[in-house]
Parts: C-alpha cells; structure tokens; sequence
C-alpha cells in the first residue's frame, strides 16, 4: 500500500524471480500475476495443467514441472490428464490403469506398453457360467479367467473333454458314457 | 479491397475476445475484427483452478467458465465481483432463451448437451460422429483429423462443413465474418475470415502454455441471426 507514509508501503512480490504481483483488494491477499513458464498459483507454488511437479519444493524436494509421464495411455486432447503436484495419471486410455497407466485395467489383460492400442489390453469376457464366482477379471499377463473344476479354455468357455453341462454354474459333470458303447 | 457483404456488420466499440489460459480469464480487446493485441490483459485471476471453457452472456454482462480441479460451472459480472458458482468442458450460452450448450469429452461417447441457465431441462443434443466437440454459438464440431468445421443448427439438427484446413483447435467464438479459436499447435488466437476460408491474424500471449475456452464479450448483445447461413 503506497498511501501508507512509511518506507515499508511497498514490499517485494513473494513471487519467483521477476514475476509481478497484485493485492485483491477485499482480502488483502497478494497474488502472482506473471508466472514463470508451466507454473501458475498464488505463489507460483503449482503446474500448469498437463504438468506434474512441486516448483517451489513445499512438500519435499523442488521438483521442476514436467510433462505428465502416462506411457503414452493418455489422450494428448484431454485436460486434467495427470495430478498437478504428484504425476499420477488420472485418465488412462485404451483400458489402462495404474499410476503411469502402465496396466491394463481390471477385466483387461495384454501389454500396456505395447506400441499399437490394438495389441495393447483386451477384456476378460470370463464365461458367466464356467468362471467361479462369475468373477470379470483374469489373470494381467495370460488373460486366464479362473475357471470352475473341468471347465476348460481362456475364458472358461468350454467343458474339459469327457464333461458336460457347463450352464449348471458349479462346473463340468462327467459324462459317465459306458466304455462300451461309446466311440471315445 | 473487397466489399463487405450486406449481412456483415461492425462491431460496436467494447467488444472483446476472452480467453483461458493458466488460471486465469483473459481478455482482447477489439477494434473491428482486429486484436488490439498490445492491450490484452486479465479479466481473473482463479489462481488455483484450471479453467477450461469460457462463455459470455450479453444481458447480464456476465462471465461463465467450467473449471476441472473441482469440476463445475461458475460466473462472474464483467464488472467485476466474487465468483458464484452455477453446474462441466466447453461451454456456450444462450441468452435470449436462457440456454447453456457445453461438449463433453468423455471419451467412450463424447457429446453435446444443453440444459437451462439454472441446469434444468438438461438433454443430450448431438452424439453421433463426434471426435472431439468443441461448441460455439453456432455449434461448431471439429472431427479429429479432418481439421474441418461443420455447424448445425440445435432445433433441425442437419450439420454443413463451413471451413477446411484449421490446426488444432480447442475453445471457439464467432463474431459477424471472423471466427476465433485457440490453437493448442501454436498457443496462439487466430482469427480466421469464414468468408474467405483464410487466416487472418494470431496473437500469441507472452506466457507460452496451452490456451483453452474463448468466447467473444458483446458490448451489446448481437440481433438473432442464424449463423449457420452463409448466403
């Protein structure tokens, strides 16, 4: 406040270097208005959107802003892609997850760090009837669903050989064919 | 030089270009069409937020935005004032009829809906063949990779390509024969005559990140014209 007659009226900006400041007037409280490059904030203390870091070091080190750091599972067209101060990605696509979308998501397995978003992951699509519990997810790596006794096949589509009745929904029966009569 | 064609009129004095970018809503005045770039300045400082999409409403000289770190729509007076907040990315309003349209980027279904001003009567409007929407007052989609423009009217529903060939748009404004959009290739505002289909002008602010909602300030609110018409 210059109007002030003292010779402390006028104070440095608490900004980074060289960044200008203003007060709001209703609350007295002293704002940053040019902010160094990829930062914004009160005090210059965040990351402009699409950037993760801690520039002013508040809670730790001083981490300079960065990129956000998703594996490349992020659309470059959509904002608010990873936490402004801890980097986590916040939406992973191509059915990914995970902090970097570094996995694929749960009902989902492949690669996710496969180059091409086709080869990347694909869904369970588990049996209803031939997974236990009628559970959604599988195994990351295989896509092997977890099957119900002598269910058989990736997806727990299918009864091992010699069973049947797969829709009974607590696994495959044995045939029971008697030796004799049967061709197998 | 050229004619101007009948339907294009001058803008009255205290018309401006508002725009988001870094926390905050800035503003370009304009003389005609033409950015008076050396006295661009903020309008608000939302030092915290990250504001995405920017909308005027001529009547009531106030300012809308939709803002992601707490997803949700707020207002403000032009004048000046405190933020009130109102309901999420790029917003439109209408207010003759006291309509808001805003594009939703959702990835599985992106679409445009619209709602009331108070958020009633919410609906979807359009969601077939949309890559990414961004919506202005006439309605402009920009499918990815095509880099074309295409308006539609909201009570017919037909869409038209009015424009080829723009960069990497995200926020948009039209204003009589000029279209202004926020260029994420360029970090710039760039004014681009729909007549003539060219680029006329970009202003690039000092602080280089990634600009997003614009919207153009009325000093008066424009007659209803249909801007889908071009003849």
């Amino acid at each position: 406040d210059a109007t002030g007659g003292s010779a402390a009226d006028c104070q440095p900006c608490p900004c980074p270097s060289g960044a200008t400041c203003a007060v709001v007037p209703k609350t007295k409280e002293v704002v940053c208005t040019n902010c160094p490059a990829g930062t914004t904030g009160k005090r210059c203390e965040l990351c402009d959107d699409g950037f993760f870091g801690d520039p002013l070091g508040q809670n730790g080190p001083l981490r300079t802003c960065r990129a956000c750091k998703c594996s490349d599972n992020i659309d470059p067209n959509a904002v608010g892609n990873c936490n402004r101060e801890t980097g986590e990605c916040l939406k992973c696509i191509y059915n990914t997850a995970g902090f970097f979308c570094d996995r694929c998501h749960d009902g989902y397995y492949g690669n996710a760090l496969a180059t091409n978003p086709n080869d990347k992951c694909k869904a369970c699509t588990c049996s209803p009837f031939g997974t236990v519990d009628q559970q959604t997810s599988c195994s990351q790596v295989t896509g092997q669903c977890p099957c119900l006794p002598n269910v058989a096949e990736r997806d727990c589509s299918a009864c091992e050989p010699g069973f049947y009745n797969l829709h009974s929904g607590n696994g495959c029966e044995r045939c029971n064919c008697n030796p004799i009569g049967s061709t197998n | 030089g050229p004619t101007p064609r009948p339907d294009v009129h001058p803008l009255p004095p205290g018309t401006y270009l508002l725009y988001a970018q870094s926390g905050r809503i800035e503003h370009i005045p304009l003389e005609g069409y033409d950015m008076k770039k050396d006295e661009a300045k903020t309008l608000l400082h939302l030092p915290e937020k990250v504001v995405i999409g920017v909308a005027y409403d001529c009547v009531d000289k106030m300012v809308y935005w939709t803002e992601i770190t707490s997803p949700s729509i707020s207002k403000a007076s032009i004048h000046g004032g405190e933020p009130t907040p109102v309901i999420r990315s790029a917003i439109i309003t209408d207010p003759p009829n006291g309509i808001l349209y805003w594009a939703d980027w959702n990835r599985d279904s992106p679409k445009i809906e619209t709602s009331y001003m108070d958020g009633s009567n919410r609906r979807v409007l359009v969601k077939d063949d949309l890559d990414y929407p961004t919506v202005s007052l006439m309605t402009v989609l920009f499918p990815e990779g095509t880099h074309k423009l295409e308006c539609m009217s909201p009570g017919r529903g037909d869409r038209r390509q009015i424009l080829e060939g723009i960069q990497y748009p995200f926020g948009m404004a039209t204003l009589g024969k000029n279209i202004y959009y926020t260029d994420w290739r360029r970090d710039a505002v760039v004014a681009v005559d729909r007549y003539a289909g060219t680029e006329s002008d970009e202003f690039q602010p000092q602080k280089r990140t990634k600009l997003y909602g614009l919207a153009a300030a009325y000093s008066q609110c424009p007659q209803g014209q249909n801007y889908c018409d071009v003849n």
